[in-house]
């Protein structure tokens, strides 16, 4: 009974001992970065994947033609840098590019990347039954055909100066010998999806559902080796799963970190937090429209109304007392970090007295119950606020303070994501708190805010925002034939959409990385952190703790 | 016992059923489909509608059930979206996990809790008796989750001594030997199975301890102990085999209560079982990946319950009677 009772704590001593005695090893060793992060790949077939893990993934697996630069410039060829091709050649009269590929790229198989598998990519992208969402961003090519064996022409209805980028950058090019024998509808379920075989900087090695996928460095890469040797995404249950993994040094590298997270980083020695730019705005958007659509939302169908609202808000306090004040104030739909943002841009100012004054001149008039009414209709609106996110729970809290003060009543109604998101599509609400990851092409605005995508119904516009002076600018920005006429037409636009007010703008989202103190990021773009991830490397200091554990195994 | 088995195969039969239909109903009440949640990249609403299309999500609610019901009968458990795969293959990689994770939390549980029960009724009202008692209860009324965390927190990274989450180191173990794999597997699942039987032990153990008291003062009991047979053995072959038999009961009623409790356990110490896939995908409203894990969370409760009633009837002839 004695012995029996010890059992346990001698198995639990055990255990410890086994795992206890790997730490100690340290060697010359490979380097591995680890990212921990919630969610596990969908596909890694980039055609089929809709999710952030699988495009990580599938970026250092598989090329495009060409890269964005790091300016983020998609107007036009200038700045982006060569990948799979390694030069283009426009035809005289623009209506085709041809992309001269790298004679040295090849499949992680053995065999050369040829032109035929960009033409084959091309058709996957466009096929119906594979139904990419890569797709419609290619609907501007008219066909792809192979001129020899390293040159593919994209052919173009017409000229646009976002040819090059949806050319170029828009598709990932996949391995044609390994693919084409599978039927479109049936790609879903190829074994390639979770064994892929691609032409990037790193290989595939494994994949464990729900726990790990590993890539390694691949030392033939036709642009030389990249500088890290392993690459792990290491899935975690939650956010504090996550943290538990940086800060125990099971992990490396988390991509987002939370406010308190932040604090924490900073007092652990092993570990630091880096700040990088986001493509996510956040706003306030408002519903023009009645619910249902039934005519004009009462309050939100005024221009006057909406643009006092807007003035009623002290964005700056909101923000600081959420974030700090290093945050960034959003200006419209686009951040900092896209070429057509001016800082000069015109903006609502922060007059309590202004808005109230605007909101009487429109026959808001105030109640005995500090609430403003018009033909007996109260100014009250509610704002629907995704349960999940605390700061944006914080700051509608504080909106409703603000809007008191100018005799406007708003109810804050949580909702998880996808009612969120159901609810806006049926055009069931009056406000919402969104959280938008800007396009880095320019012309996104015209998908998101004109007046066919409104009238289109599906996620865009939903606040029936409609302007035709809108329409106009933003449709010549798109047409015009210069990158220097486009930026300009383009913060026309931006201008019109800023006095307008469809939505109050609130900040720019804030990212903070957390990663080991020997890890050194290449520059992490706005619209993919990851773009960089073959020039990342991993030096002197304390690496995560489990990478000496491999090394004594003797990987590599 | 045929009798008992046919019926009872029936009565789950029947619990499946109703499971799997209110379960396909709360699910498409909720506002919101698969492709309202796309919250990394966005998908244009074309791309949407057509897999809106092929998936029959753009047909009448009782269309969809009609379609979901004839999928099942053929066996077909359908295609996760999130997962982007058929949900028979992630079932595959999943379910063994939770079954391995709560079969060692309910095998252990039940032997810490009746070796509890038995001490404790053995040593009534002695030091030992109330101590064990209270530590029991205090792991049992703390919340899972801040079990858990508290677990993770003091035996993962205040005392480094085993992983903080997760089935496998993912750095070694692809230079792992089976025996390496089998060890740092059980060291992953320390942690997560003391959560497990922290949480459900104490529950056993007043029930095996008020189990044991019953049958000490049973008249078989007084017997013996007036034949002068020793307290040891009086213990273990007159009260503790009597005692038993109603934790057999216990057992199928704590299998759906180990499950809720692998929900936070598997998402606390990332463990990739049927809790961590079924959060992941209530929250993208993957509604084939959600109506299949709920069934067959239900198919393993009813079948574990089925078990417990079969074993009673063998264990004790009353039941087999009746």
């Amino acid at each position: 009974m004695r012995i029996a009772s010890c059992i346990p704590a001698i198995l639990l001593a055990l255990l410890a001992a086994c795992g206890g005695s790997d730490r100690s090893a340290s060697t010359a060793r490979p380097t591995t970065l680890v990212i921990t992060l919630p969610a596990d790949a969908d596909n890694l077939l980039p055609p089929l994947s809709t999710n952030e893990t699988s495009a990580q993934v599938g970026a250092v697996l598989f090329e495009k033609l060409a890269e964005v630069g790091d300016s983020l410039n998609v107007v036009g060829d200038e700045g982006f840098r060569p990948s799979l091709a390694d030069s283009w050649t426009w035809a005289p009269d623009s209506l085709s590019i041809a992309f001269h590929l790298d004679p040295k790229a090849h499949w992680q198989d053995g065999v050369p990347v040829r032109a035929s598998d960009v033409v084959y990519s091309y058709r996957l992208n466009t096929s119906k039954d594979v139904g990419s969402a890569v797709g419609p961003l290619l609907a501007g090519i008219d066909s792809v055909t192979a001129s020899d064996s390293v040159t593919a022409v994209f052919w173009f209805h017409a000229r646009s100066l976002e040819q090059f980028l949806n050319a170029g950058t828009q598709m990932r090019v996949l391995p044609a010998h390994l693919l084409q024998n599978v039927p479109d509808s049936s790609l879903k379920t190829a074994p390639f999806d979770r064994h892929p075989i691609g032409s990037g900087p790193y290989k595939f090695v494994r994949w464990v559902s729900g726990s790990a996928i590993e890539v390694s460095a691949d030392s033939t890469f036709h642009r030389g080796r990249p500088k890290i040797d392993r690459i792990i995404w290491s899935i975690a249950g939650s956010p504090d799963a996550a943290m538990l993994r940086l800060f125990s040094g099971e992990a490396n590298f988390m991509e987002t970190l939370r406010k308190q997270d932040i604090e924490q980083i900073g007092k652990h020695p092993n570990l630091k937090a880096v700040r990088y730019p986001s493509m996510t705005v956040f706003y306030v958007l408002f519903s023009e429209r009645s619910r249902g659509w039934h005519g004009p939302h009462p309050v939100f169908g005024d221009r006057d109304v909406r643009r006092a609202l807007t003035m009623a808000v002290d964005r700056r306090r909101a923000v600081s007392t959420v974030f700090d004040s290093s945050t960034l104030l959003a200006l419209g739909p686009f951040t900092s970090a896209l070429s057509t943002y001016d800082p000069a841009l015109p903006r609502l100012p922060f007059a309590r007295d202004s808005a109230a004054a605007i909101l009487e001149r429109r026959g808001w008039v105030m109640g005995k119950d500090g609430v403003r009414h018009k033909g007996g209709i109260p100014l009250r609106f509610s704002l629907l606020v995704p349960g999940t996110s605390t700061q944006r729970q914080q700051m509608a809290v504080l909106l409703q303070d603000m809007f008191k003060h100018v005799g406007a009543r708003m109810d804050i109604e949580h909702v998880d994501f996808p009612t969120m998101n159901d609810r806006m599509e049926k055009h069931d609400y009056d406000a919402a708190f969104e959280g938008m990851t800007v396009d880095a092409t320019p012309s996104g605005i015209r998908q998101e805010w004109s007046t066919s995508a409104a009238r289109a119904g599906g996620p865009s516009n939903t606040g029936y925002y409609s302007n035709p002076a809108f329409d106009v600018v933003i449709d010549s920005a798109v047409g015009a034939s210069s990158p220097k006429v486009a930026i300009a037409q383009y913060r026309r636009a931006y201008a019109t959409l800023i006095g307008d007010a469809p939505a109050i703008w609130l900040y720019e989202g804030t990212t903070v990385a957390g990663m080991g103190t020997d890890v050194h990021p290449a520059h992490m773009r706005a619209d993919m952190w990851w773009a960089h991830l073959a020039d990342w490397s991993i030096g002197d200091g304390p690496a995560a703790r489990s990478a000496s554990v491999a090394l004594a195994a003797g990987t590599h | 016992m045929r009798r008992l088995l046919a019926g009872r195969l029936l009565q789950g039969l029947a619990v499946l059923w109703v499971v799997a239909t209110l379960t396909f109903a709360l699910l498409h009440l909720a506002p919101g489909d698969p492709y309202s949640y796309q919250s990394d990249r966005r998908v244009a609403p074309e791309v949407a509608a057509h897999w809106r299309h092929v998936y029959c999500l753009d047909r009448p609610l009782p269309a969809q059930y009609a379609c979901y019901l004839a999928s099942l009968a053929r066996g077909d458990l359908g295609f996760s979206i999130s997962q982007s795969r058929p949900v028979r293959d992630i079932l595959i990689d999943y379910v063994p996990r939770t079954l391995e994770l709560m079969s060692l939390g309910l095998l252990l549980s039940f032997a810490v809790g009746i070796a509890l029960g038995v001490l404790e009724a053995r040593r009534r009202g002695t030091f030992a008796d109330w101590g064990s008692r209270g530590i029991a209860l205090f792991f049992y009324s703390m919340p899972d989750f801040w079990l858990a965390l508290m677990l993770a927190l003091v035996f993962a990274y205040w005392l480094p001594i085993f992983p903080i989450s997760g089935i496998e180191n993912v750095i070694a173990a692809p230079t792992y030997g089976w025996w390496q794999h089998a060890v740092d597997h059980l060291r992953h699942l320390v942690l997560p199975v003391t959560a497990l039987v922290l949480m459900t032990c104490a529950g056993i153990a007043r029930f095996q301890r008020a189990a044991m008291l019953d049958a000490i003062q049973l008249e078989f009991v007084v017997t013996a102990r007036a034949k002068g047979v020793s307290e040891s053995v009086i213990a273990r072959h007159h009260v503790l085999r009597n005692a038993l038999l109603p934790i057999i009961t216990l057992a199928g009623l704590t299998l759906p209560m180990l499950l809720g409790g692998a929900v936070l356990v598997e998402l606390v110490f990332s463990w990739p079982g049927m809790g961590f896939i079924t959060a992941t995908a209530v929250g993208s409203r993957d509604y084939a990946l959600v109506t299949s894990s709920v069934l067959v969370t239900s198919a393993l409760v009813v079948v574990g319950t089925i078990a417990a009633d079969l074993l009673y009837a063998l264990a004790d002839p009353r039941v087999r009677a009746a």
